[in-house]
C-alpha cells in the first residue's frame, strides 16, 4: 500500500555524476522492496512528479541514487538537508528474492539504483554483479558493491575504470559456462534486450523505464509494449518485468 | 461535508467535486488515496463496446504548467467494466458516472444502452471530444451538427442523467453548448483537454507517438474558466467546469465563472489526494464568507461592451 506523504531531506550529496538523496520516510522505508520505486515532488514547478528507483533504505530513510538530467531532476539535485519533499511511495512490482546461489546482477550507468538493496539481501547468494558505465564518473560504491558479492566485474567503455569494452562482453562469457537461478538487469533498454537475449532461457528480470504522470496506475501514460498484445504500465505492471513479457519488436 | 450537495438534472451529488474521466482510471488504485463516497462522484475512464489497447508510447510530454497525452481510450469495454469494476465502485458507496465512448453513432448508442440498463451507474458523460482518436484531433464534439446528433440519439436510449463534454478546440464553444443542450443534453462538461504538439528539437521528431496530443493542467486553466464563463452564459442547463484545478481556489474561481460541480484530472496525477482537499477547501471558503454553493455560482459578471 503506498503512502502520500511530506517528509524531510536528510543528506544530499554528489556521488560521481549522480546525486545520493537521503530523506526519512518510515512508513515507506518500512515496507519497501528491491526494484520498488516513489515519485518524489516539489510542488507545482515542474507540475509532474519524477520516478525514481529507491536504491536502499536504512533506518526509516530512504536513499536515491540519481543523475541530474533536465529540470525535475535538477530542482531535486538542488535540495538542501531539512528541506521538504512530496513522495508517494513504495510504487510497483519489486525483484524476486532468490536463495539460490550466485545470482547475475547487471547494472548499466545509474541502473545501479535498485541494486543497493538488492545485494543486501541477497548477500547470502553470493551473487555476481556485472556493472558497466561509459566512463568512471558512472560506476560508483564499488566497494559497497564489493564487500557484498561474490564477483564484481566493472567494464567502462572509456576504460577509465575496469575493463575497457561494453558490459556485454563479460555476460557473454559468464553466461557461457554458468547457468545463474536468475539474472536482474536495470540499464539502458539497449542494455537489457541484449542481456534478456544472452540469458535464453535462463529467468530474468528487468526494471524497465518510461516517462510517468502519476506512478500508480491512473494516467496510463508510461504504457510499454508487453504480453502477447498492447500495454502494460510500467509503474504497476512494472516496473520490473520478466524478460520474456517485453514485446522487444515495438519497443522504440 | 454537509451542505454542498448539487443536482445535475435528476442526478443528486454529495458535493461538486467529481474525478475527471481518464485521469482515475476505474477507481481502484485512487481509492487507496481518498474516499469516493466523501466526493461528488467518478467520472471513469472512457468506455467503447469492445475492449482496446490505445495508442503506442510515448503517450506523455510534461510541457510549462501542465502535460500532453495521447493515451487514445485503452479501455476493458463496457460489458467488463460492468461485470468487473463497477462492484468495488459500488462496495465503496462511490457515485458512478460513465464516460462514454464509441467509434460510430450506433457504439455510442450500444454503450449507453448498457449504461441505461445497469442500475449502479448513476450518469453517463458522453465523449464527444477526445482529440486522440483521429487525425489532427478530430472528434465530433467540433461541430453543431455533429454534437446535436449524436446527443439526440443517445438521449432517446437513456433517461439517466447525461452530461455532455465539450471539446475546446472550436471556434465557438457557446454554439456547440446549444446544440447539445437542444439535443437533450441535461448538462455539460467544460472542458476536455486542448489539442497541443511537442517537438524535440535532437531529432526533429514530435514527442508523443501520435503527433498531437491533449494538453491538460493549470496552463489550460485560463481557457477553461472562460470555455465555463462563455457557456454558462447560454445555456439552461448545469455547467461542471474541468481544466488544470489543482486547488480549493481554482475550483472557487470556476464556480464563480458559473459551473456548479468541478471535476479535477491531471492534479490526480501529482496529489492523490487534491480533490478531498479541494472539497475541503471549498467547504472552509464558504463558512468562511457565511455563503452557500449556490450564492457562488455565477457570481462573476462581465459587464458589457
Amino acid at each position: 500500500m503506498p503512502h502520500y506523504l511530506t517528509a524531510q531531506v536528510v543528506s544530499i550529496e554528489p556521488l560521481k555524476e549522480y546525486v545520493r538523496l537521503a530523506i526519512k520516510a518510515e512508513p515507506i522505508a518500512k515496507e519497501m522492496r528491491p526494484g520498488q520505486f516513489a515519485m518524489l515532488s516539489l510542488g507545482c514547478e515542474p507540475l509532474l512528479p519524477r520516478p525514481f528507483s529507491i536504491a536502499m533504505e536504512e533506518r526509516g530513510v530512504l536513499y536515491f541514487v540519481f543523475q541530474s538530467l533536465g529540470k525535475g531532476t535538477a530542482r531535486l539535485a538542488s535540495l538542501r538537508p531539512g528541506d521538504s519533499v512530496k513522495i508517494l511511495g513504495p510504487l510497483g512490482r519489486a525483484f524476486s528474492e532468490v536463495t539460490d546461489m550466485r545470482p547475475v546482477i547487471v547494472a548499466g550507468g545509474r541502473g545501479i539504483a535498485p541494486f543497493f538493496e538488492l545485494v543486501r539481501r541477497l548477500q547470502r547468494c553470493a551473487p555476481v554483479l556485472f556493472y558497466g558505465g561509459r566512463t568512471q564518473g558512472q560506476i560508483v560504491e564499488t566497494g559497497f558493491f564489493a564487500r557484498r558479492t561474490h564477483e564484481m566485474v566493472v567494464t567502462t567503455e572509456d576504460g577509465s575504470m575496469g575493463t575497457k569494452g561494453l558490459i556485454t562482453e563479460p555476460i557473454a562469457a559468464y553466461l557461457s559456462d554458468h547457468r545463474p537461478p536468475i539474472v536482474y538487469a536495470c540499464g539502458p533498454h539497449a542494455l537489457l534486450h541484449k542481456v534478456a537475449d544472452l540469458a535464453g532461457d535462463i529467468r530474468t528480470e528487468l526494471s524497465m523505464e518510461a516517462n510517468m504522470a502519476c506512478g500508480f496506475g491512473i494516467c496510463m501514460g508510461c504504457a510499454i509494449p508487453a504480453g502477447e498484445a498492447g500495454f502494460k504500465r510500467v509503474c504497476v505492471d512494472g516496473p520490473i518485468f520478466s524478460s520474456r513479457d517485453i514485446r522487444w519488436k515495438d519497443l522504440k | 461535508m454537509e451542505g454542498l450537495e448539487v443536482s445535475i438534472g435528476s442526478l443528486r451529488l454529495r458535493n461538486p467535486v467529481l474525478l475527471a474521466s481518464g485521469c482515475v482510471g476505474y477507481g481502484e488504485e485512487i481509492a487507496q488515496f481518498v474516499d469516493l463516497a466523501e466526493l461528488g462522484g467518478i467520472v471513469v475512464k472512457g468506455l467503447y463496446m469492445s475492449p482496446r489497447v490505445g495508442n503506442p508510447p510515448p503517450r506523455t510530454w510534461e510541457t510549462p504548467s501542465g502535460m500532453l497525452n495521447s493515451i487514445g481510450l485503452p479501455g476493458i469495454g463496457i460489458r467488463a467494466f460492468v461485470a468487473e469494476k463497477l462492484p468495488p465502485l459500488l462496495e465503496r458507496r462511490a457515485t458512478v458516472i460513465v464516460n462514454v465512448c464509441g467509434s460510430t453513432e450506433e457504439e455510442y448508442e450500444d454503450v449507453s444502452r448498457v449504461c441505461d440498463e445497469t442500475d449502479g451507474v448513476h450518469a453517463l458523460e458522453l465523449n464527444i471530444s477526445c482529440p486522440n482518436i483521429r487525425a489532427n484531433g478530430r472528434c465530433p464534439g467540433m461541430s453543431q451538427q455533429e454534437t446535436y446528433a449524436l446527443v439526440t440519439r443517445v438521449r432517446r436510449v437513456t433517461q439517466k442523467p447525461l452530461v455532455v463534454k465539450l471539446s475546446p478546440n472550436v471556434t465557438d464553444i457557446a454554439a456547440i453548448a446549444m446544440s447539445a443542450q437542444e439535443g437533450g443534453a441535461d448538462a455539460l462538461s467544460v472542458i476536455n483537454t486542448v489539442l497541443g504538439m511537442a517537438i524535440n528539437i535532437e531529432t526533429g521528431e514530435p514527442r508523443l507517438a501520435t503527433g498531437m496530443g491533449g494538453l491538460s493542467g493549470p496552463a489550460i486553466r485560463p481557457i477553461a474558466l472562460r470555455m465555463v464563463y462563455q457557456v454558462a452564459q447560454v445555456v439552461e442547463i448545469p455547467v461542471i467546469g474541468a481544466g488544470g484545478i489543482v486547488e480549493w481556489r481554482d475550483a472557487i474561481e470556476f464556480f464563480m465563472a458559473g459551473a456548479s460541480a468541478v471535476q479535477v484530472g491531471t492534479a490526480n496525477f501529482v496529489n492523490p489526494r487534491a480533490s478531498v482537499e479541494i472539497l475541503q477547501g471549498i467547504a472552509e471558503y464558504l463558512a468562511r464568507h457565511n455563503k452557500r454553493l449556490p450564492d457562488v455560482v455565477g457570481q462573476c459578471r462581465i459587464a458589457p461592451r
